[in-house]
């Protein structure tokens, strides 16, 4: 099956993949102690069965027997403490520590006062228990990241670095061959413990620019492609296209992030005048397509479990009185910052006009991608478009990381926000263990934050891959990084 | 003429010295940080301080191009802070394609720009003259995307006889042969034009013609070893360039040069990548001089610039 990249993936080592192509095929390649169904719901993987404890602070798992890595060698309760240790482990350089900061000793550890994470325990060559210092209901959820996959020591210590352009797992696929920016060959295993995968292989071919992607899927070179926004109406309009468009909206919002820590956002009406100053059903059905449905607040609709009470629409002429509310009569400006992407711009254009309607002057400040990520870490804009995507596909997600006072800066929480109602609303919810309860603390954590309005809430994005004729079985997973391959045929 | 070589060779190390120093200053002045494209988008201020420390972005700016200059005089280059791979194999996987295509825009170049510079000065200001300076206007000015997606949808698309896109047999280095190569054709026919043009006019041309030789023999004798010079010169400018990548070619048609390799290393600040490409084009420029200077010494007596030639 041939398959497009837009960028080369950089790494393939789990410890250090950050971007979704990465996980893509890092998934293919790799299995943790747990993954997620297509309903999102939490399945074993390596992990036969587990079991947490009453206080929800350890969990035992005991292991498939049988599970080999494509050297041949069984995956042991060990080389599950080795692979979260080396996440951990400075030296590995990992950006996901985040991921098991919460286990036991994992802190000692990282800071070197300790020689091993004391949390992580082999009971046997098939049971593995871990604890974790408080209890933390997504907990779970985090073992089924890509930096919880399961790596074979000898290999990793023999290749050091190369490992991560030489990965070996016990995924469905191996890989074969990597040519850096060009293409990469994976191979179905025979071996595998989750059965056989019904496609030989997958080549993966590296194509930066959309339109020559296009070229190559309707060449027939490439089986399936996710269709670019520029040929979206193009597609979806074609009668002989029509028939073989999946999408689905992916765990993911899309904002106007505001900097609550300052002049001028640090007054609310001005920040409420903002969510009613601009149409955005309006922006989504124009410019936007219709790709994506409206985000009433942060949390995505599949992974919110209750209903929020306030919602914001268009209203200029409320917004021109919050304004007046915040002290700003006499109208002000303010500097936007965005990336140098073209449909970033056409979006924030209509933005522009939206809010000079109602006296707000905004000034768009484009940078490139690295420069604008170091100006919104800082909190150097005054307001600034981004989207969050899920790491694990659950609520907790996109509140703790994006609101938490003690994320403010790179950790998550861009616009700056902190307030000690949502913190320990978040907390309460994070630590309750019966899924009612902790919906109960993140629909209060979420009505504040839509009510507090650190950002304006775009929308959620929607996705669209097309597919050749012939191939059969094809499914979106909801978590695109963390399809195995194995139902696709031809 | 070895001594020579050597000479011009041992006098290029304190320009590449110079050269490290100012791309060095000038990459760390550049905002943005290769952390921040390392950590993704929820990363743990102690984390990114941490991985800061193990690649070394935070040690002062002399320590870190000291140390640098350690690792180029051990021969190497450094790994890249994503792929973590050496810049060195990289580069040595990749400049082979670049070179092909380089090879291939020139070989599609120098002769479809020589023969239109010529036909429209033998023609001058008649249609056949209207028409190559038309041609050529159109090369240097259509731009390379444009054409490159044209060329693809033409050959590619519609009648199917080339790939579009990809890395691998000459099928696939055509069409980005040409999108890059024309141009550089378009350069060579204009030079070439008013070249032969003003040697036509000059006076030992009257002579040699008041002599009886035929038209022919004073194109070939005459006229092109002194058009040779400025074309030399432009051809190996343009080559060069070529050497050092060609982005907006090798992206459209997803060739596997170093061009776009360079590109992505500046766009993610990734310090190793951007200093070995950058340092390795300055080479390229380098050689490339030397080896015009030695041509222009064989093809013009005036320009020798060491000892004569025996």
């Amino acid at each position: 099956m041939y398959l497009r990249l837009s960028a080369n993936p950089t790494t393939l080592d789990p410890a250090l993949i950050v971007d979704v192509t990465g996980g893509s095929i890092g998934a293919k390649i790799f299995n943790g102690l747990v993954r997620f169904d297509e309903n999102l719901n939490v399945i074993p993987d390596i992990a036969e069965r587990w079991n947490a404890s009453k206080d929800g602070r350890s969990y035992t798992f005991h292991l498939k027997r049988g599970v080999r890595f494509s050297n041949g060698r069984e995956v042991r309760a060990s080389d599950f403490k080795y692979s979260f240790e080396r996440v951990l482990n400075t030296k590995t350089k990992s950006p996901n520590t985040w991921v098991f900061e919460r286990i036991s000793g994992a802190k000692a550890y990282m800071e070197g006062r300790a020689t091993d994470v004391k949390g992580i325990k082999v009971v046997g060559d098939y049971i593995l228990k871990i604890h974790i210092d408080k209890p933390f209901a997504p907990f779970i959820e985090l073992l089924a990241m890509i930096s919880a996959y399961v790596v074979p020591r000898e290999v990793v210590e023999r290749l050091g670095p190369d490992f991560a352009a030489h990965p070996i797992g016990t995924g469905p696929f191996s890989l074969k061959q990597w040519h850096q920016n060009q293409s990469l060959v994976l191979l179905a295993r025979q071996d595998y413990f989750g059965g056989h995968p019904k496609i030989k292989g997958i080549v993966y071919r590296i194509i930066p620019e959309d339109l020559t992607a296009v070229a190559e899927f309707e060449n027939g070179n490439l089986d399936l492609l996710s269709i670019p926004s520029s040929e979206f109406k193009r597609y979806t309009g074609d009668r002989k296209w029509k028939g073989l468009i999946t999408s689905y909206v992916a765990p993911n919002t899309y904002y106007l992030g505001l900097n609550c820590e300052r002049p001028p956002f640090n007054k609310l009406p001005l920040r409420r005048a903002m969510n009613y100053a601009i149409d955005v059903d309006r922006i989504l059905n124009t410019i936007y397509e219709g790709r994506g449905i409206r985000a009433l607040g942060p949390v995505p609709p599949q992974l919110r479990k209750w209903t929020l009470s306030k919602r914001y629409n268009y209203n200029p002429e409320k917004a021109r009185e919050l304004i007046k509310e915040a002290g700003y009569s006499n109208g002000l400006s303010i500097k936007i910052y965005l990336t140098s992407d073209q449909e970033v711009l056409d979006i924030l254009e209509v933005i522009q006009a939206y809010l000079k309607d109602v006296g707000i002057k905004a000034e768009l400040i484009q940078l490139e991608w690295s420069a604008y990520k170091e100006a919104i870490n800082r909190g150097e804009a005054d307001a600034f478009y981004l989207s969050w995507w899920a790491d694990y596909p659950d609520a907790e997600d996109f509140l703790y990381p994006l609101f938490h006072s003690s994320n403010i800066g790179p950790a998550g929480n861009r616009a700056r926000f902190s307030d000690p109602e949502v913190d320990r609303l978040i907390e309460s919810g994070q630590a309750a263990m019966i899924p009612k309860d902790r919906w109960y603390y993140y629909q209060k954590a979420e009505q504040r934050i839509v009510d507090m309005s650190p950002w304006v809430f775009f929308w959620h994005r929607r996705d669209y891959v097309i597919r050749q004729p012939w191939v059969k079985g094809y499914r979106i997973h909801p978590i695109y990084s963390m399809d195995k391959g194995m139902e696709v045929s031809f | 003429m070895i001594a020579y070589i050597l000479k011009r060779l041992s006098l290029s190390i304190p320009l590449l010295l110079g050269i490290t120093f100012i791309t060095f200053a000038l990459i760390k002045s550049l905002p943005g940080d290769p952390v921040l494209s390392l950590v993704g988008e929820r990363a743990s201020p102690q984390a990114m301080e941490q991985i800061r420390k193990e690649i070394g972005t935070n040690r002062p700016f002399i320590a870190q191009y000291i140390g640098y200059l350690r690792l180029l005089m051990k021969g190497q280059m450094g790994r890249s802070y994503f792929t973590n791979r050496p810049v060195m194999s990289d580069l040595i996987e990749k400049f082979p394609n670049t070179l092909k295509l380089a090879l291939g825009a020139m070989i599609f170049a120098i002769p479809i720009g020589f023969l239109l510079g010529l036909t429209a000065a033998l023609n001058q200001g008649r249609w056949a003259d209207r028409a190559a300076s038309l041609i050529s206007i159109g090369g240097i000015s259509l731009p390379v995307f444009w054409i490159g997606l044209i060329l693809m949808s033409v050959f590619a698309m519609k009648f199917r006889w080339l790939p579009p896109s990809g890395t691998g047999d000459i099928r696939y280095l055509i069409l980005p042969a040409i999108t890059l190569g024309l141009p550089s054709s378009a350069s060579i026919a204009r030079v070439a034009r008013t070249t032969v043009f003003d040697i036509l006019g000059q006076p030992f041309i009257k002579a040699v013609r008041a002599k009886g030789i035929r038209e022919s023999g004073i194109i070939f004798r005459h006229v092109l070893r002194n058009v040779m010079i400025p074309l030399v010169t432009i051809i190996g400018l343009d080559f060069g360039s070529y050497l050092n990548g060609a982005v907006l070619t090798e992206t459209i048609f997803g060739y596997n040069g170093i061009g776009r390799f360079t590109m992505e290393g500046i766009i993610k600040r990734d310090y190793p990548v951007v200093m070995g490409m950058l340092l390795f084009g300055a080479v390229v420029f380098i050689v490339i001089n030397m080896i015009m200077d030695i041509i222009y010494h064989y093809i013009d007596p005036r320009l020798r610039i060491y000892g004569h030639n025996k």
